[in-house]
């Protein structure tokens, strides 16, 4: 029972902070056509920033401004990199979220240095459920993933900005030719990436330290993001939910590399059947 | 329109991809090449670090430390009279960079020896070319399968791989000895599944079999996942008394963290391996509430020995922080390559480096716990070592227990 209760703690932790790494790459995706290869430096740097002003504003305040910094530079790296992709292959954008991604852990060096840091959780009681202890920090994280892939469902698509970020991520040109502000729609998603990557970082360094090898998480919850459908923003949370308890439960049964050998399995399975992930569409093409 | 746009973009990306390039090369310091041998010519010696690549969080504080000893050593008036000049460059664990930064510091710096190499990943890369060229390797993350049997190149200046798991149950049973486990213990093994730390598991198990401790092995994920959650799962499940692990801080304050919330017995004796954590590492799992985890040490960073005090000495006159991890690995190997750089005489050259250093052994000024040796038959360098823990109570870093003598068995 303890160790059970042990399993799910780890499921919870796992699928939220893979929600909010993926919801953030989704809503980019699904907005932009940009698959960002920095998502998970722009994480690390959030948690960068949090670990600088948690002892000041504490966690709360400290998670609002590291939101807040986190959404600016997300601009910052669309006006100074990615707004000049328009109308560039999805190979292109990618190379330069690479060259952004290289950026950013430059600049973490330089201000930082590669000495490890950490941040405290929220609070470090317990849930209580027989022998086994479930901390309420992971069922708060859960619940902001859940919370964060609700709003930006309804962003997305219960809004005009929303239906135009979808139109902008089918045909940029078309867009760009029908009037649509397509620097300020850009501009928008990757404020939502950006503020998603923080809260990521945030959750994920309160597990760990923050470090450079924090950005690797990105790599690790991509296929949570393939699996539930690269276009589906619940999709995203619910492979992670998935995924988060298949890596568990492997990890515990088989050891840490057939554990996570397991996990690839499982989303080439997956694919195999559903190419489009669990809740993705298939995309017609005009002749 | 939007043709301009596109073609001021392409500029514009050029631009940032020129940016980036330059910010990518920051990582690398500069350095001279050597000059003609008259009196005033230094000693050379390169430093072969990964400062942008997966291992630059324990190559970047290592570079630190070489650079402290090697401008201590100058500032007191070099060796003989003559500088050290060092050489340090960057490879990024890159294969290709790997090859051509050795060449580099071989061809056109005139290097001596060849000291850094913390990255695992860069001695197998290395060591052919050495072993070609006669020139030692002072190196820090070497895999012990380079040192037993001794590869005629590579002098390890960190202690061997394969005789740190036997050393943490050491110092596990002379726990024993204070009622803090029993005299047979059960003892959680937690390990990455990659070569070197395979080898090593193996002879923990030997060990362990040997002094009749019961030994779980528990699989690690892969460096960096900081998914410790089954881990620790796993280890609740075995009902061990103790841990030893060869992992990384970052998973270890995971594992912690978890063991915190899970409510595991945050007093259980716990050693962990030489890259497991610097006194910044040890204060921040104190911090977690953990008394009972310690961390091997190669080198007394305490300042009561004349070794250790010119350690700190040097290392704030170069503003580093002693507290970080892994300014000690490139301390020592600063120190080494000094002291063999004396007994060579100069010009020293590769080859005779390499023969100076087969038969050197040193106290270090009592910087380490032993002297620290190489010969024929083992190019292990530390043969005794300590484990750091932090002492909450008094917010100082101690060391634990008695002095471990590490053994090759030839």
């Amino acid at each position: 029972m303890r160790v059970a209760v042990d399993l799910v703690a780890n499921v919870v932790l796992l699928a939220a902070i893979f929600g909010l790494v993926n919801v953030g790459l989704v809503v980019l995706y699904r907005s932009t056509g940009v698959l960002s290869f920095a998502q998970g430096h722009l994480l690390m740097f959030g948690a960068y920033i949090m670990s600088t002003v948690q002892p000041s504003l504490g966690y709360w305040g400290g998670l609002a401004v590291t939101v807040g910094v986190i959404a600016v530079m997300g601009v910052v790296i669309y006006a100074t990199t990615m707004r000049f992709m328009l109308g560039k292959s999805e190979f292109e954008k990618v190379v330069m979220s690479f060259l952004v991604a290289l950026i950013i852990t430059q600049v973490i060096d330089l201000i930082w240095s590669t000495q490890s840091r950490s941040i405290s959780p929220p609070t470090s009681a317990v849930i209580g459920i027989g022998a086994g202890r479930l901390p309420w920090s992971s069922v708060i994280s859960l619940g902001i993933a859940v919370g964060v892939v609700g709003v930006l469902t309804f962003l997305i698509f219960r809004t005009v900005p929303g239906l135009r970020m979808r139109a902008l991520a089918h045909n940029e040109t078309l867009a760009v030719y029908s009037g649509m502000r397509v620097h300020r729609l850009s501009g928008l998603a990757w404020v939502v990436a950006g503020a998603t990557a923080a809260i990521a970082g945030v959750v994920f360094a309160q597990t760990s330290s923050v470090t450079f090898s924090l950005a690797d998480i990105g790599l690790l919850a991509f296929p949570a993001a393939v699996l539930g459908g690269l276009k589906s923003i619940p999709g995203s949370l619910i492979g992670s939910v998935v995924l988060a308890a298949i890596f568990t439960v492997a990890n515990y049964l088989l050891g840490g590399v057939l554990g996570g050998s397991v996990v690839y399995l499982f989303m080439l399975a997956v694919l195999l059947v559903l190419p489009f992930g669990l809740f993705g569409r298939r995309t017609a093409q005009r002749l | 329109m939007l043709g301009v746009r596109i073609r001021r973009a392409g500029r514009l990306a050029c631009a940032a991809i020129a940016v980036g390039l330059i910010a990518a090369s920051c990582g690398s310091d500069g350095g001279g090449g050597g000059g003609a041998a008259d009196a005033s010519s230094p000693f050379v010696l390169g430093g072969q670090f990964d400062l942008s690549g997966i291992a630059r969080a324990a190559s970047t504080p290592a570079s630190k430390g070489l650079q402290a000893a090697v401008d201590g050593v100058n500032r007191r008036g070099g060796v003989d009279g003559r500088k050290i000049e060092l050489v340090i460059r960057d490879d990024g664990s890159n294969t290709a960079r790997i090859t051509s930064v050795y060449r580099e510091l071989v061809t056109s710096s005139n290097a001596s020896a060849i000291a850094g190499l913390v990255s695992s990943q860069q001695t197998p890369v290395v060591v052919p070319l050495a072993e070609r060229d006669k020139m030692a390797l002072i190196d820090a993350g070497t895999p012990g399968s380079f040192i037993q049997p001794p590869n005629p190149s590579v002098f390890s200046s960190s202690a061997n791989q394969n005789l740190q798991g036997p050393a943490q149950l050491a110092y596990i049973m002379s726990l024993a000895g204070q009622g803090k486990v029993p005299a047979k213990p059960r003892v959680a093994a937690i390990y990455y599944a990659t070569p070197s730390s395979t080898e090593a598991l193996e002879a923990t198990k030997a060990y362990a079999t040997e002094v009749g401790i019961d030994l779980v092995t528990v699989e690690s994920p892969p460096v960096g996942q900081g998914a410790m959650g089954p881990v620790m799962s796993a280890i609740r499940s075995a009902n061990v008394d103790a841990i030893v692990s060869g992992l990384i801080p970052t998973d270890v304050i995971a594992a912690v963290k978890v063991a915190a919330t899970s409510g595991l017995d945050m007093s259980m004796p716990w050693a962990n391996y030489s890259f497991g954590g610097g006194p910044e590492v040890l204060k921040e799992i104190a911090g977690l509430g953990h008394t009972g985890y310690a961390v091997l040490a190669t080198v007394n960073i305490l300042g009561d020995t004349p070794g250790s005090k010119t350690f700190l000495e040097d290392l704030k006159a170069n503003g580093v922080d002693p507290m970080e991890q892994g300014v000690e690995v490139g301390y020592i190997q600063g120190i080494i390559a000094a002291e063999v750089f004396a007994k060579c005489g100069f010009p020293c050259e590769p080859e005779k480096f390499r023969s100076t250093i087969s038969t050197f052994s040193s106290s270090l000024d009592d910087l380490a716990f032993g002297p620290v040796a190489y010969s024929d038959q083992d190019h292990s360098g530390i043969g005794v070592v300590k484990f750091a823990k932090w002492d909450a109570a008094t917010g100082n870093l101690t060391y634990a227990g008695d002095a471990v003598k590490l053994e090759v068995k030839v």
